[in-house]
């Protein structure tokens, strides 16, 4: 068996933070290309959403929210700069904070699975609240697109949510002394 | 001041990575990911091999084999025509394929990466074309990719003229491969089957690009009549694209502007 790289030590800090850029680089890589499988009828999971709501689950609201606004540019960046998806990030991470301090929600890879189905569609209606309140697009166009994009994009993203939830869960829990 | 010393010491480092991380996240929104584009760029070749690569030599051959016979007729009746009303010649188009390296990182937004940029001549608001008509402009440039915002794309406006009667008017991107164009005056004469294609007096687009056929039409709506474009070129398919590097001409933009 493989030795399990640790990387939770204190003076690994360098290598933990170039595994965490690494994978974000990796997440919007994947957004960018569409690979047989990875899509559904051309829209491809919100890798990024899925990065951030594994980042939030375990951590408290003020490093979810830094994540959300990061990530929200970051993907502003590869699309354009209306309709921003920092505001639909920034609610996803108010909601997934630290959801295992209650004890509603058990850890594991099918209720995460779940949280991203739910946000995913939470984030597709912040998008879509968005072009309705702010642009002329007839509001039936909007909303009729929305119920394509919102369900499509929770099915696929959830569907390979497990894929990317042991190595990233791994590389982005807190250590232990974070945790306080 | 050994409160503030304490709260340092406890969320000093927090702030630091979390001021750190936001600063980073600015720089690449700033500078429009063209990290991530360029990246993607350099990997991309090596390990998603385009099993299409081919459709640069199939449309070498098939469509433009076909396209040059109508060339050749329509040359002849051009250079007639341009004897009869002096016409003075503009400096040929210079084209350039591209290969799509990247589809849109959203459900939303219909966008396309392209695997040539600033280093082959490209710049913002440049045409891109495919076999069929239009397909979109150039919105942000890296050093070897550029960033196609595609006509179908809700945020898209294209002027747009029928080409059978000239009636005016511009086409709006409905994330679909159907767009919706608004008449800017009451029309009659506006048949199902009708060939729409770029304004001649768009600031960005060259005239007399194909764009698409009226599929359906409104004629009633309320402030102007309507129609919907089904885009000849295969915009859910693309593969390969056209760009046109020659921009369209300074002393047209001007004299719009002042218009």
């Amino acid at each position: 068996m493989l030795k399990r790289l640790d990387i939770s030590s204190k003076n690994k800090d360098w290598l933990r933070l170039f595994l965490i850029v690494f994978s974000l680089i990796i997440c919007c890589l994947l957004l960018l290309v569409r690979i047989s499988g990875l899509e559904l009828i051309g829209i491809t999971p919100n890798w990024l959403l899925m990065w951030l709501v594994i980042w939030s689950v375990k951590r408290n609201l003020w490093q979810s929210i830094v994540a959300a606004i990061c990530l929200g540019l970051i993907w502003d960046s590869l699309t354009g700069f209306f309709p921003s998806h920092i505001l639909g990030l920034i609610i996803v991470s108010l909601f997934t904070s630290n959801v295992y301090k209650d004890k509603y929600v058990k850890e594991d890879v099918i209720s995460l699975t779940l949280i991203v189905f739910g946000m995913a569609i939470i984030n597709e209606t912040i998008i879509a609240l968005q072009y309705s309140i702010q642009t002329q697009i007839p509001l039936i166009d909007i909303w009729l697109n929305y119920q394509k994009n919102s369900l499509t994009s929770a099915i696929i993203s959830s569907l390979w949510t497990p894929l990317i939830y042991y190595p990233l869960d791994y590389i982005l829990k807190p250590l232990p002394f974070e945790k306080k | 001041m050994k409160f503030l010393y304490r709260w340092w010491q406890k969320y000093g480092n927090q702030l630091f990575w979390g001021i750190l991380s936001i600063l980073v996240a600015w720089q690449i929104y700033l500078t429009q990911g063209s990290f991530i584009s360029e990246t993607l760029y350099h990997i991309y070749p090596s390990w998603l091999f385009n099993p299409q690569i081919d459709r640069e030599a199939l449309y070498q051959q098939s469509t433009i084999q076909e396209l040059s016979n109508k060339i050749v007729i329509l040359e002849t009746q051009n250079q007639n025509l341009k004897k009869i009303a002096n016409y003075i010649d503009k400096s040929s188009n210079k084209l350039v394929p591209a290969r799509i390296i990247g589809r849109s990182p959203d459900a939303w937004w219909q966008v396309i990466t392209i695997d040539i940029g600033s280093n082959k001549g490209i710049k913002p608001n440049l045409v891109v074309m495919s076999v069929g008509g239009l397909v979109g402009r150039v919105t942000d440039v890296t050093p070897n990719t550029s960033r196609v915002l595609l006509i179908s794309d809700y945020n898209s406006r294209v002027g747009a003229t029928l080409s059978r009667t000239g009636y005016q008017g511009f086409i709006k991107g409905q994330s679909t491969h159907i767009g919706l164009m608004e008449f800017y005056a009451k029309v009659g004469d506006v048949k199902i089957g009708d060939v729409v294609k770029t304004s001649n007096i768009s600031t960005i687009f060259p005239p007399d690009i194909p764009i698409g056929k009226v599929i359906a039409i409104d004629i009633n709506k309320s402030p102007a009549p309507e129609a919907q474009i089904e885009f000849t070129a295969p915009i859910d398919f693309l593969d390969w694209v056209i760009v046109d590097l020659v921009e369209k001409s300074p002393l047209i933009d001007v004299l719009q502007n002042k218009k």
